[in-house]
């Protein structure tokens, strides 16, 4: 059965305040679950982040409501290959993808 | 930008270790792990426990054709025994939870604390997720680059489907006492213990512990209680409050404490002790407290079964997530059964505990995953195929307990361990040795041992069903793979049926000679089968009655499970017969049914290869209803087997669409179907399907115990998804006299 990921959204000193850790998950497979995990004491939301790779195209891409304080979002699971960003559609400030995840094909290991 | 960027993918590298990470698959044919084994009381004759689920992070194998392995979170069974408090093993292995070892007569107080931590899993509340109608676990996944879609996995509908994930109870499986109360009560939810600031509140768990001491002593001096009101009144103020504190504060649709009153369970709760009921939701703790009854013939019609049971989460629609986490134990219960065999063999007589698991994150993809990706393989005790030591020529007793969540395990053969084990059809299969000697925690009767228990006679263990087998190592040092067809059915109509052999685990022979040479145990030395487990005579059967699994996956008898619903109710010490039939073509579903086990006297398999070869006396001709019936040779015969679990036969599915057409054309219609076939065949949406079922008889005792329970398919997910029926045994006495 497929995996299951966390990505964990952790207070920062950094510029945004936030931080998305991993900001790179890779590999992740078709079929396996990447949850958020929301570490901060105040919401936050990730969306994904379209081509001109400024403010999230889809607020809810990933999940269908903000993640509140202390708790985790529902699973999302790619279905297709290829590489998403997201941003935290949350932050007023206009900001950098907060992090990436790399869908990859499974290779089988040959015997 | 950049920079951060880069700075945050140096915390991933810590963080990653922590919460999920690609990892070396762990090395095969490593020794067997025992697990921490719990005894009860030689003094006061009680198992003292107390049983944690938590969380941590464990290495797990991908399935099939998926070549990672990971680092991944998972919820996970912890055990302690007060008396000898001893830290549970902190290795990175998913090990199953504590195997207790108790005696016939013994009481049972095991003190459950359920303290995982929610934030590590995905959102999943219990009546309600995103609040969307289905209310079942949630979530999103993209079907292209861009565009996501989310919903409830597999339209699957509230209460069946995968919900309430970190909820759960215990199944004591196997045991024989009450269904209700302290009893094996799977009409429990357990909710995690709450938490301020992420942080568990120990005064709880002291709390909980205090109110339990009073409940076991009034359970030492009265039994299991019988009204929720018997308990310390602090410990129903103490739920009370917990259960309105996750009413108000639980997250809803992204924000906390707005969850709508329908999805709260404190209404449900009051309205059920107001009935004079148990209250289903519990949170953070639970006492269970039973006897395990020894057979006394004047005051029970049973007794416990002295054998190799088990217990696992069980809490539907998080049963099947839960028990593929790891949440399952072996439970052996001590008597004249085992004693016996340690009297023959002698002081150096040796026990493998041995849990198979098929340990997963997720119960079923929730997208389609590439056709070269299988399934979850099987572990034992959080090994892939690891090692038993053997002497030569030494006899071991093997309990084997099939705890995965879905997977029929078929014990085909031993062969010398080589780079083509279980792939070579010419190896030499006469190495080890076995004998079965108990199926189900029931010991056979010496007769059965003569015919079943015969050496190397292949026998097929779907989840739930447990085996005591006798196990013979060669003379010759080295290594054995035992090799084990995987499936969800033996036999089917086409597609579908046993995977090829592979590896379980390897014994190692080797060290001195066993001396004096040891022997399987002759049938005349054979332990004697207790009384109450003679033969349900036909004479003594009440009532008959029929249930039909398939041939959705989520069905029984054209539904899915109801709530609030009974589907069958027995009248306490009576017998009956049930006929459990499956139109399922490919999938065997396992039946299982809690509290009394049943007896298995007839079988049809219309998929078995006689059954499927024309001119054989056995052959089923779907033309000729006559011929849908048991073969004669393969039946049980007397003195029958007990069991808990039994995988159904499939059945044959056979498309007559174009037999039931009307003569001027149009939509087929059932009275145009050949008339002999009327019975079998039925017509939906324009196509007509005759349906031969496999089926199985069985007898049983609905003994000593009232209360409600439940049946239902032990493929876990099925059972999660809806293939459960809510029954009641009812009492046989009444109150009022007539004069
Ligand atoms: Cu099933």
């Amino acid at each position: 059965m497929p995996f299951t990921w966390q990505i964990s959204i952790n207070r920062s000193r950094n510029a945004a305040g936030y931080v998305y850790a991993p900001a790179v998950l890779d590999p992740v497979a078709i079929g396996d679950e990447i949850i958020f995990i929301n570490n901060d004491s105040t919401p936050h939301w990730p969306g994904l982040v379209d081509a001109t790779g400024m403010a999230p195209s889809s607020a809810t891409y990933f999940m269908r409501y903000q993640i509140p304080p202390h708790t985790s979002s529902t699973p999302w699971v790619p279905g297709v290959n290829g590489t998403v960003s997201f941003a935290d559609s949350l932050d007023t400030k206009p900001s950098p993808p907060a992090g990436t995840i790399v869908v990859a094909g499974i290779t089988t290991v040959p015997e | 930008m950049k920079t951060n960027m880069i700075a945050g993918a140096l915390a991933v590298v810590c963080a990653v270790t922590a919460q999920g990470q690609v990892v070396a698959c762990p090395a095969q044919q490593d020794s067997l792990i025992n697990m921490p084994v719990i005894n009860s009381s030689s003094v006061d004759h009680t198992l003292r426990a107390t049983l944690k689920l938590v969380d941590g992070v464990r290495t797990m194998w991908g399935p099939s054709g998926d070549p990672r392995c990971a680092k991944q979170v998972i919820r996970l069974l912890q055990g302690f025994d007060p008396a000898h408090m001893k830290p549970w093993p902190s290795s990175g292995e998913p090990i199953p939870g504590p195997t207790f070892r108790a005696r016939l007569g013994d009481l049972v107080e095991v003190s459950f604390f359920n303290q995982i931590d929610l934030k590590n899993f995905g959102a999943s509340l219990d009546k309600g997720d995103m609040g969307t109608m289905s209310s079942c676990d949630q979530f999103t996944a993209s079907t292209s680059a861009t565009t996501s879609k989310d919903g409830p996995a597999q339209n699957d509908g509230m209460p069946n489907c995968i919900h309430g994930s970190s909820t759960t109870n215990v199944h004591w499986h196997g045991t024989h006492t009450t269904p209700s109360t302290t009893g094996d009560n799977v009409l429990l939810f357990i909710r995690p213990a709450l938490r301020t600031n992420g942080k568990l509140r120990p005064a709880d768990e002291t709390r909980a512990m205090n109110a339990f001491s009073s409940i076991y002593k009034a359970c030492e001096a009265h039994g299991p209680p019988t009204r929720w009101t018997q308990l310390p009144t602090a410990w129903q103020t103490a739920q009370r409050a917990l259960v309105k504190e996750y009413d108000s504060s639980a997250v809803y649709e992204g924000k906390a404490g707005t969850m709508p009153d329908r999805f709260r369970l404190w209404p449900f709760d009051s309205l059920e002790i107001a009935a004079g009921g148990w209250p289903q939701y519990q949170i953070g703790a639970n006492p269970y407290c039973f006897p395990l009854p020894k057979y006394d013939s004047t005051t029970m019609r049973m007794g416990q079964a002295p054998g190799t049971h088990w217990y696992h989460a069980h809490k539907h629609g998080s049963t099947a997530l839960n028990v593929a986490n790891g949440l399952t134990g072996v439970f052996i219960v001590s008597g004249d059964y085992d004693d016996a065999l340690h009297a023959y063999y002698g002081p150096a007589f040796r026990e493998q505990v041995l849990m198979m698991q098929q340990l997963a994150t997720v119960p079923f993809p929730s997208v389609p995953l590439p056709s070269t990706v299988g399934i979850a393989p099987i572990s034992i005790n959080g090994r892939l195929n690891p090692v038993v030591a053997m002497r030569p020529g030494e006899i071991q007793l093997w309990r084997i307990v099939n705890g995965a969540f879905r997977d029929a395990v078929d014990f085909a053969y031993f062969e010398p361990t080589s780079p083509t084990s279980c792939s070579s059809a010419t190896a030499p299969r006469t190495n080890v040795q076995w004998r079965q000697v108990a199926q189900d925690g029931v010991q056979f009767r010496a007769a059965t041992y003569e015919a079943e228990g015969t050496v190397n006679h292949t026998f097929n263990l779907a989840p739930g069903n447990r085996a005591d087998l006798l196990v013979k190592a060669p003379a010759a040092t080295g290594l054995y793979t035992l090799c084990v067809a995987r499936n969800i059915a033996v036999y089917v109509q086409s597609t579908g049926g046993p995977q090829p052999p592979s590896a379980l685990l390897t014994v190692s022979v080797g060290g001195a000679d066993m001396s004096p040479v040891q022997d399987f145990i002759p049938a005349e030395r054979f332990p004697v089968q207790p009384s109450f487990l003679a033969d349900i005579h036909p004479d003594s059967i009440r009532f008959k009655r029929e249930l039909v699994f398939g041939p959705a996956f989520n069905m029984i008898d054209g539904k899915v499970f109801v709530d609030h619903h009974f589907d069958q109710a027995m009248l306490l010490n009576t017998a009956e017969e049930w006929t459990v039939k499956n139109t399922a073509s490919d999938i065997a579903h396992p039946f299982h049914i809690h509290i009394n086990p049943f007896q298995i006297f007839e079988l049809f398999e219309p998929n078995s290869p006689a059954a499927k070869t024309r001119g054989n006396p056995c052959y089923v001709d779907p033309d000729n209803p006559a011929t849908f019936k048991p073969c004669a040779a393969g039946q049980p015969h007397a003195p029958y087997i007990w069991w808990d679990v039994f995988a159904i036969p499939t059945g044959q599915q056979i498309d007559v669409t174009a037999r039931c057409v009307p003569a001027g054309g149009g939509a087929p219609l059932l009275q145009r179907c050949p008339a002999p076939l009327h019975d079998y065949i039925k017509c939906v949406s324009g196509k007509c399907m005759e349906y031969i079922p496999g089926y199985f008889k069985m007898r049983s005792r609905f003994v000593d115990f009232t209360g409600q329970f439940v049946l239902h398919c032990h493929i876990l997910v099925h059972e999660d998804r809806g293939m459960m029926q809510l029954i009641e045994v009812v009492s046989d006495k009444s109150g009022y006299t007539h004069h």
